[in-house]
């Protein structure tokens, strides 16, 4: 993904730079740009992100998908990023509170956690939940104008444009 | 099965959001390279877990003093309550009272309203930033948020019950639906701040009921405090002799009392309860990694102080050499946050910005992060970094 931003930024920057054989040079930034991007990108829908995430391949695949998001997705093992010593306390807390750990399964299980989501990895990047459709958007619009008319929020037109407001420290806590 | 009626329920919920936009333009918007995950009444939130259902408020949405409800930070520690009427739903009071009783929600709704602008954090808010890391949920900087609660106050309740002198904790159970065999989410406050004149059963928020994610339709709220004490789908108050016994009361939400090293055992009897926040700002804008033209540049945020009162909000664009202060903004309330902003003359370079915050109780951010096992109350002096072109 984040290649792909570089790449198609890059492109443009060459092509802006020089007047003399834009379209040549734009015509190029276009076909890197289309190469670049994988097929969904060009088609009308995009493949969205997963409400819930998979656990990775493995030996102990099942049984932890078993065992463990029955009650929580796997999100939620994903973004840890957790020494053996934690991901130890972690599965046994977890077998305490009802995941169905099989005893033999118990080491194996620990393995594949504290090999997947070591300290060393990098860090998750989460997704975001969709942008709210129309009609909820006219409702937030609607409640942040109507906040707007109670009391002036934006930070920068209270703090900037104000030239009666005083500096913090002389402002009183009311 | 709870858990499974509820995992159903949620992925029907949950149609996904596809060919909103041209697929060029969700290129160049870095948020919108992969179109979100749909949940109703909840907007481009960062979704730390998506069932059960935890979401965190981007940092740039502090740039507002309330916080839309669509954007407030979502923290449950179990399933949501599948079925919830409001005509079904019901609040007892009992323990060591005089009287106990319970109330419908149209009875609720009956009594005196107080009204209080309250800034809700999770107690584990920052947990990501914590080295070595720590398990839980891997909050960044946005579990907390900020809006204008309302319902009757805590108090009024608990006196038409009567309180006996043996009463010292009052027992906030919620709906959540407890999978497996994980402790139910029960916590209790002390008395004091139970009858505490701002300690509210709210129905509201931002002046609408509070919705499903948020406790519909009554929920505890306690402010200055950590957001594990205001219980959502509150339906059970009971007064107790001595503090709840509870996985969430101990080992959980404790804090150790003397520093420890990574890897130390803490027993619970050398940690205590947590109870109020500390104090804290971070950096709305400009955003971190971002590239700045040089000149005027605003740098803001918001800074809150649990149930003290911010005073100070400090920069420094020089790696904590010199200290500015911002200008405080004019919105203010004693548990809720302030927006804050500094006018930046920025010059060509790449810079790391720092902010701190001191209160009125004295307490000032402090530059490196208090590490504890479970990660809470991260409050180490904010930075982001930019390049100035």
């Amino acid at each position: 993904m984040l290649d792909r931003e570089r790449l198609g930024n890059a492109s443009f920057r060459g092509a802006s730079r020089s007047r003399k054989g834009f379209f040549r040079k734009a015509l190029l930034a276009a076909s890197i740009f289309a190469l670049a991007l994988p097929f969904w990108a060009l088609s009308e829908k995009p493949t969205p992100a997963k409400p819930a995430e998979d656990l990775p391949p493995g030996a102990m695949q099942a049984k932890a998908t078993t065992a463990c998001l029955a009650c929580h997705e796997a999100r939620i093992i994903v973004q840890q990023r957790l020494s053996k010593a934690a991901w130890t306390k972690e599965v046994d807390k977890m077998a305490k509170w009802g995941a169905a750990v099989d005893a033999n399964d118990r080491d194996a299980l620990i393995d594949y956690l504290s090999t997947n989501f070591g300290p060393d990895r990098p860090a998750y990047e989460p997704p975001r939940t969709a942008v709210e459709k129309s009609g909820s958007e006219r409702g937030a619009a609607k409640t942040s104008s109507k906040l707007k008319k109670q009391s002036a929020t934006d930070p920068v037109s209270t703090h900037l444009t104000d030239s009666t407001a005083a500096l913090p420290y002389a402002m009183s806590p009311n | 099965m709870n858990s499974r009626r509820d995992f159903l329920k949620q992925m029907s919920g949950a149609a996904l959001a596809i060919g909103a936009r041209s697929p060029v333009m969700a290129w160049a918007d870095p948020l919108l390279q992969e179109q979100g995950i749909e949940i109703p009444g909840e907007d481009r939130m960062i979704v730390r877990s998506f069932r059960f259902v935890d979401l965190e408020t981007p940092v740039e949405y502090f740039n507002i003093w309330l916080t839309p409800v669509n954007h407030f930070f979502v923290r449950n520690h179990m399933h949501e309550p599948g079925e919830l009427s409001a005509d079904d739903w019901r609040l007892t009071v009992s323990g060591e009272v005089e009287k106990q009783f319970t109330l419908t929600l149209a009875e609720v709704s009956r009594l005196e309203t107080h009204t209080v602008v309250n800034t809700l954090e999770c107690a584990g808010n920052g947990r990501s930033l914590h080295r070595p890391q720590v398990p839980g949920i891997q909050w960044g900087k946005g579990a907390v948020s900020t809006a204008r609660f309302s319902g009757p106050r805590l108090r009024d309740v608990l006196q038409r019950a009567g309180v006996k002198a043996s009463g010292k904790h009052v027992m906030f159970r919620g709906l959540d639906e407890v999978p497996g065999k994980v402790p139910p989410f029960i916590r209790s406050i002390p008395i004091e701040k139970a009858l505490d004149s701002d300690t509210l059963i709210a129905t509201h928020m931002n002046g609408a009921p509070l919705t499903r994610h948020h406790g519909f339709p009554a929920r505890a709220l306690v402010p200055g405090w950590i957001g594990a004490a205001s219980c959502k789908w509150l339906t059970e108050i009971k007064i107790l002799e001595s503090e709840f016994v509870g996985n969430f009361m101990s080992p959980g939400y404790r804090f150790p009392n003397q520093p420890v090293t990574p890897g130390d055992a803490v027993k619970p009897e050398d940690a205590h309860v947590l109870t109020g926040l500390n104090v804290k700002s971070v950096i709305s804008g400009p955003s971190d990694g971002g590239t700045l033209k040089s000149g005027r540049v605003v740098v803001h945020g918001a800074a809150w102080a649990g149930e003290a009162d911010v005073v100070k909000v400090e920069i420094s664009t020089d790696g904590g050499a010199t200290w500015t202060p911002a200008k405080l903004g004019h919105e203010q309330a004693h548990y809720a946050w302030r927006l804050w902003s500094y006018e930046w003359k920025a010059k060509g370079g790449d810079y790391t910005i720092l902010t701190r915050a001191t209160d009125s109780q004295g307490r000032t951010q402090p530059d490196a992060p208090v590490w504890n096992p479970s990660g809470y109350l991260y409050n180490a002096v904010d930075q982001v970094k930019v390049h100035v072109g």
